[in-house]
């Protein structure tokens, strides 16, 4: 007999099942549960984005019209730069309720700046969001484990093993088939959702086609772990108890094991070095003489050399030239805490080869482009658009130029990816 | 008694010969002995390295040379929150919120560097310490422990034999409950012994930490006695199983997350960067301190002017300058003390609202019982940032201050372009010694205690409801 | 008689190291219900699960229809049912659904009408027939499986303990249904520790001790061709004095 009549079999017998049905209902309840407020939270997300772009604009605006010189304008002068979620940011929040994900700068010392945090509510971060991938990684294990713990024993000890053998001629299909069906149930209750809501919220057929494939991975490990015992020789309620043993480890301890151990292998930069280092080097720079600051300046930047000197007690070209002074000297600093957090990232990523959950929610996060990645590439883009912004100035600044307010009409827009 | 005893007994030598039970309360206690060890390691190095960038920033401060006040105001100063001491047993918002903030003028900026985001998805079910030991692994391992406690011998028929013998079906309950309640016992001790410890070094914690383990010990009890009920009411092992991890699961694992978006959604917060905007907005209304004849100071000038009858801000016997500069920041200070106490009040919403859900869920009672008589909780957190800013402000001021009184205002004006006003302008440094240290303490353990009072209230209903279940169970076992 | 549907010749199987059969020897004829009889250990289900093909002789054979049970399980059990001691169905399911689950496990096609036909000759009760089968009692249960028994047209039976824990009026009922099949030619291997039970049904009796036969009884048929029973006394004390030894 082939297998899909196997299967159909299987299927019709399980769907007559009111507790797994139940238990599948619940499941798929739970991931729409999760992508809708998982949805909320991004489109709340963009809302306040789109609010705020057009406040910044408006605001920016306002300075500009305000301003008497270019300095001035630079200084009061801030620009929004933010992390769009991505299509598929629904299904993993990740980092967005950790990391900013907006950010206004202004031409001063980027250093200063660029690690301020938002004002998320910690005890909301502290519970971690109820999102897709929450669910993939951490519920749906458990799931699977109460869907399969009991497959074979529950036979056994109801005395059918043997007449099921003897009806069937070939009970390896059937218990294949059986398993076969049950998992699939579990993996529908999470795709259906998944594809519905997806595909309503835009999340992009691509991107749930990857998603598709890391739960159908997890499923796949989950049933061969669960299996494994299942068809052991163990009583039923030892396989559950065994089985949320392993979820224990896999899901919380081997995570926080690697926490530790990542802790000591790379301690990280203090970021509050950071900005100590760039304060002290930046307010040094008033009571130096001012050659100290402009030497070293146009050594590094030799297309503004030609700039006239400066004889008074306060210019603005100074002022910028040992901003910028200000972040060449916490550079070091800055790439190591960047090094630091790249590192972490990578060992958090060895140790999600020990910890399957670890594993889906990166593999999720990285897909919904809510990943550390997307967040230092984020930094990265503001690090970009800072130069930009310093180079629209400096032209101005260092040719004095005279100050006209259509001059500043060229101000770069932060482009979103 | 004696008849509880002995079932106790029994129980516990079965948990002694069976593997699994061996394996669970060895892997119980050395879990929570490596939480306590890396929880208390890492804090007392966190606190000494924090302790110590605090020193270094007001040595720092102290140490600037003369320079004109208003370099000071944009110089700034750096506070850095220390680790409240109960935050060895309860992290609470540590890891999520950010240990240092920047003071300086014009500005009330956030605090920095946050821990959690770097590892953040090894951190999403909880972070090492033993309050997570205890509040969400000892949970799952007493059931693993326990689930077969009655129902095992209910499968053998031993349960009846029982009965039949004369043990009281009240102390069979009772018995299995005592046994199970042993080891949840042993796995608090550490708890205890901590507790004590932190009193002593500490005295003025020593009610908040006992509140913490009361409310520990309270929701351990509760699952001993809730581990028990469901074994008492099961007619197979694996249902009894099954019943209490999906209790766990939605309790300690669904619920806090759940709570968390329904309180997002419901209670919608501005994030930093509106906040700013509109801060800035408002600002221009107040006007730019840096320029005296900014539209928002005319009033202000007209109205020094007349207090100290003369015609011309240069006629002031202090530096005008000074004085906008101490306006400006009184009033951008009250502008953005506005914003954050409206920022505050909306999260502290957004955490009753998740206070709420400790009445579906003992685990969330007992974790912000715990966090809030530890003093690190979102309240504590905030007070440490109102703490900054009332610092900030008042050295600012101080600066300020200075800038009215020490410096000449027709120097200050020609600072820009005359080298020997600027160098005029220039006030010694022994003016900035006068920075107060900062000392942020957690709220008052009375403060912390009332706010913990309403969930011990929801913690000992738990409790309560689990007696008086266990109480009809055993009245139930002796009849069937 | 033909070739005997069941044919244990020199029987040895080992189980976690012990020999729970040692050269046992019996055959079963279509339309003959041969008995096991043991004591606790006997190797009884042993016997019926090298049957099935479930367990392998270290020696000997088992052959069922022509097919060697070790070496062709598959077609060894498309020519038999097996019915367990507790008899248990799918409790999510009904009467009916088990029986189509069952016969759809064993390749066939159900046909209600089939089924209908083989419910009603079972003599279940019309209103249990769609009813979950969680509150069957074992007659209740027992008479399913023997439906599928019917249904799958089978030529051998193999029963476990089919009597133990069925209140008389069951037990008469069940005799009633195993003359029915061994009318239809059916082999029956029954393996039972009721000796009175085993005595009033079967046509042979082997009592079975430390592995293997020790005695076979025969009932005899009068002129008139109706079966005189195994006498009970006679096996009772056979079994006693073996006990004794």
């Amino acid at each position: 007999m082939s297998l899909i009549r196997n299967i159909q079999r299987e299927a019709r017998f399980v769907g007559a099942n009111r507790t797994t049905l139940a238990a599948c209902l619940a499941l798929a309840i739970m991931c729409l549960l999760a992508i809708v407020l998982g949805q909320a939270e991004i489109s709340r997300q963009n809302d306040t984005l789109e609010r705020t772009l057009s406040q910044s604009r408006v605001e920016l605006g306002e300075v500009f019209d305000a301003a008497t010189d270019y300095g001035g304008a630079a200084y009061s002068g801030f620009s929004l730069t933010y992390n769009a979620p991505a299509e598929a940011a629904f299904l993993a929040i990740g980092q967005r309720d950790l990391s900013p994900w907006m950010l206004r700068i202004r031409a001063l010392a980027l250093e200063g700046q660029i690690h301020e945090s938002d004002n998320f509510n910690p005890e909301l971060s502290l519970a971690g969001r109820f999102d897709y991938a929450f669910v993939i990684a951490f519920v749906l294990p458990l799931f699977i484990i109460v869907l399969l713990y009991d497959v074979y024993a529950a036979e056994r000890d109801a005395g059918r093993v043997a007449m099921l053998t003897a009806t069937a001629a070939r009970p390896g299909r059937v218990w294949l088939a059986r398993v076969l069906v049950l998992a699939s149930g579990a993996a529908l209750a999470c795709l259906l959702p998944l594809w519905l809501l997806g595909l309503v919220f835009g999340a992009g057929a691509g991107n749930l086609l990857s998603v598709t494939a890391v739960v159908l991975a997890n499923v796949v490990f989950w049933t061969l772990v669960t299996c494994a015992l299942a068809f052991g020789r163990w009583a039923a309620s030892v396989n559950a108890a065994v089985l949320t043993g392993i979820w224990l480890v896999l899901a919380l301890l081997v995570p926080l094991a690697g926490k530790i151990m990542i802790d000591r292998t790379v301690p990280g930069v203090d970021g509050a070095r950071i900005s100590l280092l760039q304060r002290e080097t930046v307010n040094g720079a008033w009571d130096l003489p001012k050659a100290a600051t402009m030497e070293p300046f146009y050594a590094s930047h030799p297309e503004w050399a030609h700039s006239a000197p400066i004889d008074e007690p306060f210019h603005w070209k100074w002022y910028y030239a040992f901003q910028q002074m200000g972040d060449e000297a916490a550079e070091p600093l800055s790439r190591a805490y960047r090094e630091a957090i790249r590192e972490r990232d990578a060992l958090t990523g060895q140790v999600a080869w020990l910890s399957p959950p670890v594993a889906v929610l990166r593999a999720i996060q990285n897909i919904a482009e809510t990943d550390m990645a997307s967040a230092l590439e984020y930094e990265m883009r503001i690090r970009d658009y800072h130069a930009q912004i310093r180079h629209f100035f400096y032209p101005l600044l260092f040719e004095e130029v005279p100050f006209e307010r259509k001059n500043l009409e060229g101000f770069p827009v932060f482009s979103a990816r | 008694m004696t008849a509880i005893l002995h079932i106790a007994r029994g129980e516990w030598q079965h948990m002694l010969r069976t593997r699994l039970a061996v394996t669970i309360i060895v892997m119980l206690l050395a879990l929570i002995a490596v939480a306590a060890a890396s929880s208390a390691q890492q804090l007392v190095s966190e606190s000494q390295t924090r302790e110590a960038y605090q020193r270094e920033a007001e040595a720092t401060f102290r140490s600037q040379p003369a320079r004109h006040p208003h370099r000071m105001v944009h110089y700034g100063h750096y506070v850095f929150r220390t680790p409240a001491p109960l935050a060895v047993i309860d992290p609470g918002v540590d890891p999520f919120t950010g240990r240092s903030i920047f003071l300086e003028g014009h500005r009330r900026n956030t605090a920095a560097f946050a821990e959690a985001r770097e590892t953040s998805v090894l951190t999403r079910l909880g972070v090492v310490s033993p309050a997570f030991a205890l509040q969400v692994v000892a949970p799952l391992l007493l059931i693993l422990l326990g689930f077969t406690s009655v129902v095992r011998e209910r499968e053998r028929g031993t349960l009846l034999q029982l009965i039949a013998q004369g043990v009281p079906a009240r102390a069979l309950v009772l018995g299995k409950a005592a046994a199970i309640g042993s080891v949840a016992a042993l796995a608090s001790l550490p708890l205890l012994i901590g507790v004590m410890w932190l009193s002593i070094r500490h005295p003025t914690e020593a009610l908040p930490a006992l509140l913490v383990f009361a409310g520990h010990a309270t929701y351990l009890g509760f699952w001993v006695l809730l581990i028990t009920v469901v074994s008492a009411l099961a007619s197979k092992a694996r249902s009894a199983l099954i019943t209490l991890i999906i209790v766990w699961a939605a309790t300690t694992i669904l619920m806090p997350r759940i709570a968390a978006d329904v309180a997002a959604t419901a209670v919608t917060s501005q994030t930093q960067t509106e906040m700013d905007i509109l801060v800035q907005r408002d600002m221009r209304v107040v006007g730019d301190s840096h320029n005296i004849n900014d539209p928002g100071f005319r009033s202000f000038q007209d109205q020094v002017l007349e207090e100290y009858g003369v015609d011309r801000i240069e006629d002031l016997p202090v530096n005008y300058r000074g004085l906008v500069s101490l306006q400006g920041e009184a009033e951008g200070s009250a502008v953005m003390n506005q914003y954050a106490a409206e920022l505050h009040a909306t999260q502290r919403r957004q955490a009753t609202i998740i206070n709420l859900f400790a009445i579906a869920s003992p685990y969330l009672a007992v974790r912000n019982l715990s966090m809030r008589s530890a003093g690190t909780d979102l309240i504590n957190h905030q007070r440490f940032l109102d703490a900054a800013e009332a610092q900030r402000f008042e050295l600012i001021q101080q600066i300020n201050t200075v800038h009215a009184n020490e410096v000449l205002f027709a120097d200050d004006s020609a600072r820009s372009v005359d080298h020997e006003s600027e160098q005029r302008t220039r006030v010694s440094g022994d003016f900035w010694h006068r920075l107060q240290d900062f000392n942020f303490t957690p709220q008052p353990a009375s403060d912390r205690l009332l706010a913990a009072l309403p969930l011990g209230v929801v913690l000992a209903l738990w409790l309560l409801a689990a007696t008086v279940l266990i109480r009809r169970v055993a009245r139930k076992a002796g009849e069937a | 008689m033909t070739t005997p549907s069941i044919v244990v010749k020199g029987l040895h199987v080992t189980r976690q190291g012990q020999e729970v059969l040692s050269d046992l020897n019996f055959q079963v004829a279509a339309g003959e219900v041969f008995a096991l009889l043991g004591g606790n250990g006997a190797g009884k289900s042993t016997t019926l699960l090298t049957c099935i093909g479930m367990l392998k002789p270290s020696a000997g054979s088992v052959t069922i229809c022509g097919h060697s049970a070790a070496d062709e399980p598959e077609a060894v059990r498309r020519s038999l049912a097996y019915l367990s001691e507790t008899a248990s169905l799918y409790e999510h399911l009904s009467a009916r659904e088990n029986l189509r689950y069952f016969l759809e496990l064993a390749g066939t096609k159900p046909d209600p009408v089939a089924i209908e036909q083989a419910l009603d000759t079972v003599s279940l009760q019309a209103d249990a027939r769609d009813r979950r089968s969680a509150g069957f009692s074992k007659g209740m249960r027992q008479k399913v499986a023997i439906a599928l028994a019917l249904l799958r047209k089978t030529p051998v039976l193999l029963l476990d303990e089919p009597t133990s824990g069925l209140d008389p009026v069951a037990v008469e009922e069940f005799n009633r249904l195993l003359i029915t099949l061994c009318q239809r030619d059916v082999a029956i291997l029954m393996v039972t520790h009721d000796l009175f039970g085993a005595c009033e049904v079967s046509s042979r009796i082997g009592l079975l001790r430390d592995g293997h036969l020790v005695n076979q009884f025969e009932a005899s048929r009068d002129v008139n061709g109706k079966l005189i029973h195994v006498d009970v006394n006679e096996v009772k004390r056979s079994f006693a004095g073996r006990e004794a030894a």
